[in-house]
């Protein structure tokens, strides 16, 4: 154990030490040390515990990990991809999409596209039940898909996935299996935009829109292949099959998800064969799993990337040269390799290379601190022996606020290299690690903060008009920097009406190369994503966007 | 780190063979391209030597052979690129035309017919092309591409044969027109392999396109690359090449202020990668009079040849490499493969399956002989079902690094066959994810074929993914880029949702 940890000390701190101070490095050092340390004492007996309460499960059960802690369990109120992920066990849409990009039916048997293009008629599945609820097995008809639409369009809904209901002026119950919809204006994708979950009419009818204290986000019920059963006090969810799944009953009993606060004891619990699957492997796992010949490693592409987001209603962070010098302070090219392995890209803009709407001409501000200080001189701050001095004549400094659940290690080592190469240029950064909860209600509902560090993940319509469009600069909203430029905005607006591929990819070129101009956020890296999982499991297929599409055919041997 | 197996020749061959050298005429610029050579920058230790190195002849025969390896390597390369570039194009702009969306793309047909020129299907080629001077009838727009109506024209008589209808349209070819003048060269060069035009002509155009050491035609560099090399003038060649940005489009269609479509010249992959194999051929054929490094230089010859499949050599290769003695053993144990694969192509298949089959059969000892024999199937278009199954096993079960250029082979070999969920898992087991420099230390052509295989998968984010980082080390992939982009662009079915994580 002990030549582990030195093992350990030897071979990664050392990538970071010209960013850390010696005061730093040796509490870095300490920490880590200690952290290793325990971990490896606990995780004994972690998984003796967790080994024992696994006899209780029965040996057709999935168990896989997650670092993030679902908050709500239905499909619209969270911003947490675990959450998200495990909604797909448990509900549907009318239509979904395949692996293959194809829309397929899913409670919808059938449509009628009027002349326009603006109305849809859907001849909903006759075969599909809810979960019971208080015992009692409820039929799905089109009530139920037309008060999702209703709840979801209620003004005082919070949904970051709430944009996908504003094209939608009406919805109607034609009969008990037949739907229709109007929308404002023909859009690009129109049936693939009823792929959004349907959600119970019967068990929200007294609830006039969703929000995340309701019942229903704790007890969810859908359609899915899998029925909500519990939740433990560490935030386990345990799911049960739904035996009368339309598509018929799954192959695999039981799915619990299991969350950690930290990387290396989740990796640690696949190799003790405590889990069957972690949804992300970290990049530093990657080559000890590919080694082991137990487990099957596949990548995904999220479409995703990390950013430094600068709030604009702070008025130094307002100007563009501030924020161009810090973009040009960081040093994304070793942090990459010191912390991710290189498992990812660098990147220029609002939209993940991955994505149809990377603009390939743009490319990032390279790593240059002497251009950073000649930017702040530029922006008017005097440059003293101790760092630059804003108009006050104190010492510029922001207040950087990043979500942390207990030891989340790339993390930090990411928001403490970001502090050193920020003094480098003579900008002091005070970090405030905050709860994530906390974190999400000063980020997003209250802005208050100077900058922060996160990570965005899209589907593949890279549709980044809430990230950028004044109109969602609000409580709640994804514009949470409050970022403003009329130019961007009348571009959203267009690429939101065109129903021409080639012009929305021409309006998204452009959007990357003004946004890259900006620099709202320093856009930083995209990792390659990767699930691992035990040779037990068969038949697993991973969709970037829809994790565990078509999971009833999954089994474990 | 994987090494492939040419690489790991060349490296026991310097190991082995040369350290005794004379060390006076290194040149760090060969120094440093091999650098790039083994860190996978391919592409890039090419353009070090391209852009310092003005006269090979200075080069002692120890640099030449480096040199010639890292250019037969680059071409390795560049002729899978081209392949992928013609598909994916195709694809793209096909796409384009049947788009329904508003303000049609009256550039796309003739774009596409020369894809499918190149693609030898001539009587879509035609069909574009018609379609192509149906727009430029109803409007002008982009009435500077109309001569090449003429020309295309020319190229489809030249491919059916058509003599008649050839000297028809070159009588309507505006011979003063430089771009024009050209382009009828390299169609000929391309049906007939002969080449007419003036290289003062040419010359005289430069001044015309190139203007302050930038290129402003695509399209001329992609003939002058082309006609210079033919012509076996290669340093006017590598002048045009070392000015070019493989990046740029050849022609922008802006149909309104928000539909740009940029097209490329696809024909221009290939002209570069001409002008490698005769840089390369040279080089070797001149090492070949050095009694000292004649076998090392017949060596690599033969592997240029495989790469083009070249069938006019086959005999020479065949009888030769068999008198081949002084080589490290890395090399001369491949020997027989390499024979091999020029008796194919001089006809003798029989032969070369049962050599290859042996190879293969050998592979659990021997897997890099056995990805050998895979890669002459792939280099020569042969048939090698039987062989593949045997070594798809040998591929699958290998647990050790050294079996990775055999998974790679087998995964292109299955590509090739269009047996995708086969390619895409040998082609995963191939993939070296926790190496500390990243994905671009494997081979780039395992990459290339991973992304390639992952966007026939539908799965084009991930193929997207690979190709910008690749992209980074082939600038001249950006049209492959481009094009992939579009693709995923027209048959993306998402709504649009983001999470913060």
């Amino acid at each position: 154990m002990l030549f582990r940890v030195s093992t350990y000390l030897d071979n990664e701190v050392p990538d970071q030490i010209s960013y850390f101070s010696i005061a730093n490095l040796e509490t870095h050092v300490i920490e880590e040390y200690m952290k290793h340390f325990l971990y490896k004492t606990i995780l004994f007996f972690t998984f003796v515990s967790v080994s024992a309460t696994t006899m209780a499960i029965t040996e057709n059960t999935l168990i896989y990990g997650e670092t993030k802690r679902p908050d709500t369990l239905d499909p619209y109120t969270s911003r947490e991809a675990s959450s998200l992920r495990l909604t797909q066990l448990m509900f549907n849409g009318l239509v979904s999409i395949n692996e293959r990009q194809e829309v397929e039916p899913d409670l919808a048997t059938s449509w009628i596209i009027g002349n326009d293009k603006k109305v849809f008629t859907f001849q909903l599945r006759r075969d599909v039940t809810w979960h019971p609820y208080n015992n009692i097995t409820t039929p799905f008809t089109a009530k139920d898909v037309v008060n999702t639409v209703n709840l979801l369009q209620h003004s005082k809904t919070i949904s970051p996935l709430k944009e996908i209901f504003s094209n939608i002026s009406k919805s109607e119950v034609i009969d008990d299996f037949q739907v229709k919809f109007t929308l404002k204006n023909p859009a690009i994708n129109p049936i693939a935009m009823f792929n959004f979950k349907i959600l119970p009419y019967h068990a929200l009818k007294n609830i006039p829109y969703l929000n995340k204290s309701s019942d229903f986000a704790n007890n969810p019920i859908g359609t899915g292949p899998y029925i909500f059963k519990k939740f433990n006090s560490n935030r386990q969810v345990t799911l049960v099959a739904n035996k009368k799944y339309y598509k018929g009953a799954p192959n695999i009993e039981q799915i619990i998800l299991k969350p950690f606060s930290d990387n290396n004891i989740m990796n640690q619990a696949l190799s003790f064969n405590n889990l069957d699957m972690i949804v992300s492997v970290n990049p530093r796992h990657l080559s000890e799993l590919q080694a082991d010949a137990r487990f099957s490693l596949i990548s995904y592409n999220t479409l995703s990337y990390s950013f430094f987001g600068y709030n604009q209603n702070n008025k130094i962070l307002s100007s563009q040269l501030v924020r161009k010098a810090i973009s040009h302070g960081i040093n994304r090219e070793e942090m990459l390799r010191a912390f991710f392995n290189n498992q990812g890209t660098i990147i220029s803009g609002p939209f993940a290379p991955g994505s149809w709407a990377y603009n390939l001409d743009v490319m990032p501000d390279e790593y240059n601190p002497l251009k950073s200080i000649a930017l702040l001189q530029k922006a008017g701050y005097t440059r003293t022996s101790n760092g630059f001095l804003d108009s006050a004549g104190k010492l510029l400094s922001f207040r950087l606020r990043v979500p942390i659940e207990k030891n989340n290690e790339s993390t930090k080592r990411v928001i403490l290299a970001y502090k050193n190469f920020m003094k480098k240029i003579g900008i002091k950064i005070n970090v405030d690690f905050i709860e994530r909860e906390r974190w999400k209600r000063a980020i997003f509902k209250d802005h208050k903060f100077d900058i922060t560090f996160a990570n965005w993940s899209f589907d593949d319509s890279s549709d980044i008009s809430t990230l950028f469009h004044s109109a969602s600069n609000m409580a709640w909203g994804n514009n949470f920097i409050s970022y403003n430029n009329p130019e961007v905005d009348k571009l959203i607006a267009q690429s939101k009406i065109s129903i021409d591929h080639q012009e929305k990819r021409t309006i998204n070129h452009l959007l990357h190369k003004i946004i890259a101009q900006d620099v709202p956020y320093t856009f930083l890296w995209s990792l390659t994503q990767y699930a691992a999982y035990t040779k037990r499991l068969s038949n697993v297929n991973i969709h970037p966007y829809q994790f565990f599409y078509n999971v009833h055919l999954w089994k474990k041997n | 780190m994987k090494i492939a197996n040419s690489l790991l020749a060349l490296l026991l061959f310097q190991s082995l063979f040369l350290i005794g050298s004379n060390a006076n005429a290194a040149n760090t610029h060969i120094d440093s391209a091999m650098k790039l050579y083994k860190s996978m920058e391919i592409n890039k230790a090419v353009a070090k030597l391209i852009i310092n190195i003005d006269d090979i002849n200075t080069l002692n025969s120890v640099e030449k052979i480096k040199y010639a390896l890292i250019i037969n390597k680059n071409l390795s390369i560049y002729r899978d690129i081209y392949s992928k570039s013609l598909d994916t194009q195709q694809i793209f702009l096909e796409s384009l035309i049947n788009d329904k969306g508003k303000g049609k793309s009256l550039v796309a047909p003739l774009f596409l017919t020369e894809i499918y020129i190149l693609q030898k299907e001539l009587n879509k080629a035609e069909q574009q092309l018609n379609k192509f001077k149906e727009n430029l009838k109803r409007n002008n727009k982009n009435a500077a591409l109309e001569p090449a109506t003429n020309i295309y024209n020319a190229w489809i008589a030249l491919v059916k044969g058509d003599t008649k209808r050839f000297k028809e349209t070159q009588k309507k070819i505006d011979l003063d027109d430089p771009l024009s003048a050209m382009a009828l060269d390299v169609i000929q060069i391309l049906t007939t392999g002969k080449s007419t035009i003036e290289l003062s002509f040419i010359k005289a155009a430069e001044d015309k396109y190139i203007i302050e050491d930038e290129i402003k035609s695509v399209r001329f560099a992609n003939y002058a690359i082309r006609i210079y090399s033919h012509r076996g003038e290669l340093s006017k060649a590598r002048s045009i090449v070392k000015l070019l940005d493989q990046k740029r489009p050849s022609y922008t269609e802006e149909i309104s202020q928000f539909k740009l479509i940029k097209f490329y010249e696809p024909s221009l992959i290939d002209s570069v990668a001409t002008f490698y194999y005769k840089l390369a051929k040279s080089i070797l054929e001149e090492l070949e009079k050095d009694t000292k490094y004649h076998d090392m230089a017949i060596y690599y010859l033969s592997d240029l040849e495989l790469i083009t499949s070249n069938t006019t050599s086959a005999k020479r290769f065949k009888e030769q490499m068999l008198t081949l003695t002084r080589l490290p053993k890395s090399l001369s144990s491949l020997l027989a493969i390499r024979q091999n694969g020029h008796a194919y192509l001089y006809g003798k298949t029989t032969r070369a399956y049962q050599a290859w089959e042996k190879a293969v059969n050998n592979a659990k000892n021997n897997p890099s002989i056995g990805a050998e024999a895979i890669l002459m199937c792939i280099y020569l278009d042969a048939s090698c079902p039987t062989i593949v199954q045997t070594a798809q096993l040998k591929a699958e079960n290998g647990k050790s690094k050294l079996f990775e250029n055999l998974n790679t082979n087998v995964g292109r070999y299955f590509l090739l066959k269009k047996e995708n969920i086969k390619a895409m898992r040998l082609l995963e087991n191939a993939l070296d994810r926790g190496n500390a420099g990243g994905i671009l230390m494997n081979e780039p052509i395992l990459l290339l074929n991973l992304a390639e295989i992952y966007r026939l998968n539908k799965r084009y984010s991930e193929s997207l993914q690979i190709y910008f980082s690749l992209g980074q080390n082939f600038p001249i992939l950006r049209q492959v880029q481009d094009a992939v982009q579009g693709e995923y662009l027209f048959r993306q079915r998402s709504t649009g949702s983001n999470i913060v994580f």
